[in-house]
């Protein structure tokens, strides 16, 4: 249906709030560019007024450990 | 078996963060609870729109675009979460026929002028915001808590420009009929928001699993227990009032009672169940189509065209 979807990415958003903050993961947006992904990022998370914000393609991080799953995977 | 295992672990504090935490039923009622809550945000702005144009000056008009701009945020938020676990949200947002949306009762209908939208957000938005509020100290989903962050604090700016609109609109006289006429049809229709009565339904799947930790009553109790003393403080009459033996906001009028649609009026002379209630809700209201056909119109228009070319 739409073509353009193929290379359609999601992008996780940090923020910090203000200097000395924890840098914090607030959401995701899905574009289908890094400059696109800005743009969302901050027209969809203009909660506070950041010292700083970026976003991270998430297929560009890489889990040392993610949190143990709770059950059993009872089918694949 | 998994389902106990997880219903005990939640209700001891435990904190789900993947797909592989949940079991079906836990999964099935945070997808049936994000669709609500996306469904619900999203289609809070069409009836929005309808009188933005009659903003009376332009301050005012930028905060209701901020306020319809942030709700399509709250939107992406709970869409967002969908899609990661595993729901196609464009076949969702796209495809789906209007009554099957999840949204209120209450967003099926066209606004009938500026102090409306001001009645709108005082107590739909505040029903929004002691849902979600609740959601955002008890759930046990983790990305849905931290998401909840943003939606928690721009809905508390919602009700408050409500309150302000509501507020300086009681000082004239013709719009202070109309925030009393605004006030008839919605402050029940808030009420309803919160669903089924507790002795008809005490517990469910969102309760068990602790996406939510009060009861729909209880949630009703705490709307009550601010819009009531401030419309008081306004002079805005609602049919409810603190009853000091119970220590509860009892309601002066039946409820559920039956709703004339047409003329956004309750017929309080006749009192209804939640199971007509439920049917009324199902039937959708009379804007539901337009509405929804409204936010799906350019994709499908987009669609058609690309359908065209290739």
């Amino acid at each position: 249906m739409n073509t353009k979807k193929k290379s359609l990415c999601v992008y996780d958003v940090f923020t910090r709030i203000k200097r000395g903050d924890d840098l914090v993961h607030i959401g995701s947006v899905e574009a289908e560019t890094e400059e696109l992904a800005k743009v969302y990022a901050s027209f969809t998370y203009d909660e506070e007024k950041w010292v700083e914000m970026l976003v991270v393609k998430r297929d560009q991080i890489y889990w040392i450990r993610k949190p143990e799953a709770l059950l059993e995977k009872e089918e694949a | 078996m998994g389902t106990n295992l997880l219903k005990d672990k939640v209700n001891n504090g435990f904190i789900v963060e993947r797909a592989e935490d949940m079991n079906e039923e836990y999964l099935k009622a945070i997808k049936q609870t994000l669709l609500i809550v996306g469904d619900t945000e999203l289609l809070s702005v069409p009836p929005l729109l309808t009188v933005y144009d009659q903003a009376p000056t332009l301050n005012h008009k930028i905060t209701a675009l901020a306020i319809m701009q942030d709700e399509i945020g709250h939107a992406h938020i709970a869409y967002r979460l969908l899609k990661e676990l595993g729901e196609d949200v464009d076949e969702l947002l796209y495809k789906r026929e209007p009554n099957q949306w999840k949204n209120p009762y209450a967003f099926d209908f066209e606004l009938s002028n500026w102090v409306e939208l001001g009645v709108f957000n005082a107590y739909f938005d505040r029903a929004g915001y002691t849902l979600l509020g609740d959601a955002f100290e008890h759930t046990s989903y983790g990305p849905w808590k931290r998401a909840l962050v943003k939606v928690d604090k721009e809905e508390l700016f919602h009700l408050r420009n409500g309150e302000i609109i509501m507020k300086s609109a009681m000082k004239d006289p013709e719009l202070k009929e109309q925030v009393q006429k605004a006030s008839d049809w919605m402050f029940l229709m808030a009420l309803e928001f919160f669903g089924v009565a507790d002795d008809l339904k005490s517990r469910s799947a969102q309760l068990d699993y602790k996406l939510k930790g009060k009861t729909n009553d209880q949630l009703r109790q705490k709307w009550l227990s601010t819009a009531v003393p401030f419309c008081e403080s306004i002079g805005v009459k609602v049919p409810a009032h603190y009853d000091e033996t119970s220590g509860k906001y009892v309601l002066d009028v039946p409820f559920p009672c039956k709703f004339d649609a047409e003329k956004k009026q309750w017929l309080t002379d006749q009192p209804d169940t939640w199971e007509n209630v439920i049917k009324r809700f199902k039937n959708r209201g009379p804007r539901n189509s337009e509405f929804v056909e409204r936010l799906q119109k350019g994709a499908n228009e987009l669609e058609n065209m690309r359908k065209e070319v290739s």
